[in-house]
């Protein structure tokens, strides 16, 4: 009998609830975007068309002039500018948020199984990190080593991985005790084997949680650094950047409904996605000895 | 409004001048008229009368208003300082006539005319000044105001312990080159000999005098108050304005300021019985504000909302857009190749369209002056919007595949990264790469970053001294302070220099309009143009008169419900 796929396990676990299958499609639909945004995307996100402005020039509101969610000031397609702006959105969620959760893994894992002297040294400088007012640091790190796509993402990484890395290190130190890594322990296993055999499986299904939270936090955060200046430069389509044109457009509402609903419906999108408990998660451990 | 040519103007004071002492009377005989045209405001209350003949207050036309009332201007800035010397934002800067008052006041058109002082002579040669000052001058605290007070009030604004941004105005006092670099204890040219004469003695002619002597920073200080206050006089303008002080809430980003009851011209002005200075105030809301009535002049309203305001008959009445001299440019980094070749430089000028940046609250003149200053002249050689000539002088300059990294200082206002935009599709369109970088600081706090780092940056510069001197000065000259890329051609100091010393009006304007020819040919900016004031007052605020360098006149506005 074939083994039964993740969406079949999904759906008889009672994981693939409505709310995650929209919160799925939603994420999805994004992702599609910043793949394929040119397969997608009506117009060039960087071009002032020749009719993006009206005779007075001012810009099109949504419907008018064939533009579906209107122009902004320079004229641009701003359902192009959306889609394209998926791809820094989606890069930020994904990538540093990889690199802050695998740093987490690793400083959880290392603390909570040796213990000792490397696990006081890595904690409280895990607790330090905890008390940086994370927005202040990324801007002053930003304003130090330049808004490069590669600083921005090692920034988000580094003002982020604190928090996971004290919540999985109590599970690690949970785990560490159970009688499955005794038995390891047991058998001659050694520490690296026990780790990554034994206890960060165990680890998956908070990660997975903490993975679509951060999501969520770092294009909120990303976006929020670029309407002050400090993310990704003009003209590069990036919703925090959209916001922060629009900031004086009051006259104008749709300049600033478009990205911010569009940040809004992603966030909303991974928080649904990410509302999972570890007993109805498919990527729980299959095999648990307590 | 601003006359350029220079009619009535200061060349007019030196040529009257070197014949007979000027008194008020003949010196602003043209006002005379307005006068007797007008309706003088009778005072109703008790003080003393002045006896002062109405037809010698200087400014604008202010006869015709009714008093009382409180006036209310808002501001973007986040902070003030009113320490005349530290005084750079608008809030500040363009408050400082409400509180403070000199030898000269500016009047439309950034014409110097007697004020405190009642008379001067200038001596033949032109290196003699002597001011009378009017008698019965106070102080807002009282004391009676005294030649010794200017003559304290100049040396502190020269002081090498203030390094003030007007310092270098009276490099052509005598004696100022020893004070200033501290080998003299006092400014010899300026000199007190009893209460009411003030001699000032210059090394060579400089026509600039009666003007310098009009801007804000050398009104007169009264020396104990701002000793005895120290730091807190920042926040405590103490002068011989029409209003003084009544309140400061610096959390609350307010004062309020009140008629000065022993003001000079009492009898006829301020018309007002406060006006409140709100700070801290966005473009967009002061446009709510004072649209709906809540305050009463704007001089920033942002220019997303100037469609709308056109669209409606009852607000467009009550909005301007006045020249300003709020000068635009973006530097070129002379000292990072290629832009050390003019060709690369006048390339970057003919890629751009200036005209699209109309719509982002820019008047792009095209030129390095303002169209109110002293040498700009129509014929001068602004760069046409010319694609293919900017192609054929990169390839002439052997440059291909070019990168240029641009700073966008968004300090000043979001307009800037619009604009950045545009050119950057421009230059692209002549095939120059372009990488935009938002920087949040003022450029002259990263200057050496920014010659490190980028080919080009955007600039504004208000200008204080309504004189083209002072572009030539601090931006393009040789060493100048603001001059942050270090462009440097001699043969244009030489001019520049040479200008200083012409006392005929109209020969300084040849010769700036010929400095300024020089200058768009060596294209060390992208030259863009100013930022006009979109100016926006309440339907009850009355004679909005106006000038680019001292921008409102609070102590002749009127309120129609007082």
């Amino acid at each position: 009998m074939a083994r039964p796929g993740l969406a079949d396990r999904g759906v008889r676990s009672g994981w693939l609830r409505p709310d995650r299958a929209i919160g799925a499609a939603v994420v999805a639909g994004f992702v599609v975007c910043a793949l394929v945004p040119g397969l997608i995307a009506p117009h060039d996100p960087l071009a002032s068309l020749p009719d993006g402005l009206t005779a007075t020039g001012a810009p099109r509101p949504p419907g008018d002039g064939g533009f579906l969610l209107g122009t902004d000031l320079l004229g641009r397609d701003l359902l192009s500018r959306v889609i394209y702006g998926a791809r820094v959105a989606v890069l930020i969620a994904v990538v540093p948020n990889l690199i802050a959760l695998a740093l987490a893994t690793a400083v959880a894992l290392t603390a909570g199984y040796r213990r000792g002297l490397t696990e006081t040294v890595l904690m409280r400088l895990t607790e330090s990190f905890l008390i940086l007012p994370v927005f202040l640091i990324a801007m002053a790190v930003i304003a130090t080593f330049g808004s490069s796509t590669a600083t921005i993402v090692l920034t988000l990484a580094f003002v982020s991985w604190a928090y996971p890395a004290r919540v999985l290190h109590g599970e690690v130190r949970r785990l560490a005790n159970t009688l499955h890594v005794e038995a390891a322990r047991s058998l001659g296993a050694g520490a690296l084997r026990i780790t990554l055999r034994h206890i960060l499986p165990h680890l998956t299904p908070i990660i997975v949680v903490y993975f679509t939270m951060n999501a969520a936090y770092m294009v909120l955060l990303e976006a929020g650094l670029a309407f002050l200046g400090f993310g990704v430069q003009p003209p590069t389509p990036s919703w925090g950047l959209m916001l922060a044109d629009a900031r004086d457009q009051f006259f104008r509402p749709w300049l600033i409904v478009v990205p911010g609903a569009t940040l809004a419906l992603l966030c909303i999108g991974l928080s649904l996605l990410g509302n999972i408990s570890e007993r109805d998660s498919p990527f729980r451990a299959r095999r648990v000895l307590l | 409004m601003g006359d350029r040519n220079g009619h009535g103007g200061q060349q007019g004071i030196i040529a009257m001048a070197a014949a007979a002492p000027i008194r008020r009377r003949s010196f602003l005989a043209g006002a005379a008229a307005f006068g007797a045209l007008g309706v003088t405001y009778a005072p109703s209350r008790g003080w003393a009368m002045t006896g002062i003949d109405p037809a010698t207050i200087p400014g604008p036309a202010w006869q015709g208003g009714q008093r009382g009332g409180r006036g209310i201007n808002v501001w973007q800035d986040t902070k003030v300082d009113f320490d005349p010397l530290l005084a750079f934002g608008r809030a500040d800067y363009y408050n400082l006539s409400n509180f403070f008052r000199g030898l000269t006041f500016l009047s439309e058109g950034s014409e110097p005319q007697l004020d405190l002082a009642e008379a001067v002579e200038i001596s033949g040669d032109q290196l003699t000044y002597t001011f009378t000052l009017r008698d019965g001058i106070l102080f807002h605290h009282g004391r009676p105001v005294v030649a010794e007070d200017f003559r304290w009030t100049i040396e502190r604004a020269v002081s090498p312990a203030q390094a003030s941004w007007v310092q270098g105005f009276m490099a052509s006092v005598a004696g100022h080159a020893d004070f200033v670099a501290g080998t003299a204890d006092r400014l010899a040219g300026v000199t007190a000999p009893d209460d009411r004469t003030l001699v000032i003695t210059l090394s060579a002619p400089d026509a600039r005098l009666l003007a310098i002597l009009g801007i804000p920073p050398y009104a007169v200080l009264p020396r104990e108050e701002v000793e005895r206050l120290g730091d807190a006089f920042r926040e405590t303008p103490v002068g011989t304005g029409p209003y003084r002080l009544s309140s400061f809430d610096s959390a609350g980003s307010r004062m309020v300021a009140t008629r000065f009851e022993d003001y000079i011209y009492r009898d006829h002005l301020p018309y007002l019985d406060e006006i409140e200075i709100r700070w801290n105030v966005t473009e967009d809301l002061q446009y709510l504000q004072v649209s709906r009535g809540d305050a009463d002049l704007s001089m920033s309203v942002p220019s997303s909302v100037v469609g709308e305001i056109a669209a409606d008959p009852e607000l467009a009445a009550r909005f301007s857009t006045p020249n300003s001299l709020d000068v635009q440019w973006w530097t070129l980094n002379v000292g990072k190749p290629p832009f050390d070749d003019v060709r690369v430089r006048q390339a970057i000028n003919h890629a751009v369209n200036l005209s699209r940046t109309a719509a982002f609250g820019v008047n792009p003149t095209g030129h390095l002056y303002p169209p109110t200053l002293l040498g700009y002249a129509d014929s001068a050689p602004v760069y046409a919007h010319d694609p293919d000539r900017a192609r054929a002088l990169l390839a002439e300059a052997g440059v291909t595949g070019l990168e240029m990294r641009v700073g966008v200082m968004t300090s000043a206002t979001a307009d800037n990264v619009r604009i950045a935009q545009l050119f950057a599709q421009d230059l692209e369109a002549v095939g120059i790469a372009v990488v935009l970088e938002q920087r949040q600081e003022s450029a002259f706090d990263v200057a050496a970053d920014l010659r490190e780092n980028y080919h080009m940056w955007n600039m504004s510069w208000g200008m204080g001294l309504p004189d083209p001197s002072e572009l030539a000065t601090n931006h393009f000259g040789t060493g100048g302070s603001a001059n942050l890329a270090g462009y440097s051609n001699p043969a244009i100091d030489a001019l520049a220099q040479a200008a200083l010393g012409i006392t005929d009006r109209a020969a300084r304007g040849l010769a700036y309009a010929e400095i300024e020819a020089a200058v768009l040919t060596e294209a060390p900016f992208l030259f863009l143009g100013i930022r006009p004031l979109n100016s926006l007052r309440s339907a009850r605020l009355q004679n909005f008169v106006y000038d680019p360098a001292i921008w409102t006149y609070w102590d002749r506005y009127w309120v129609s419900d007082a």
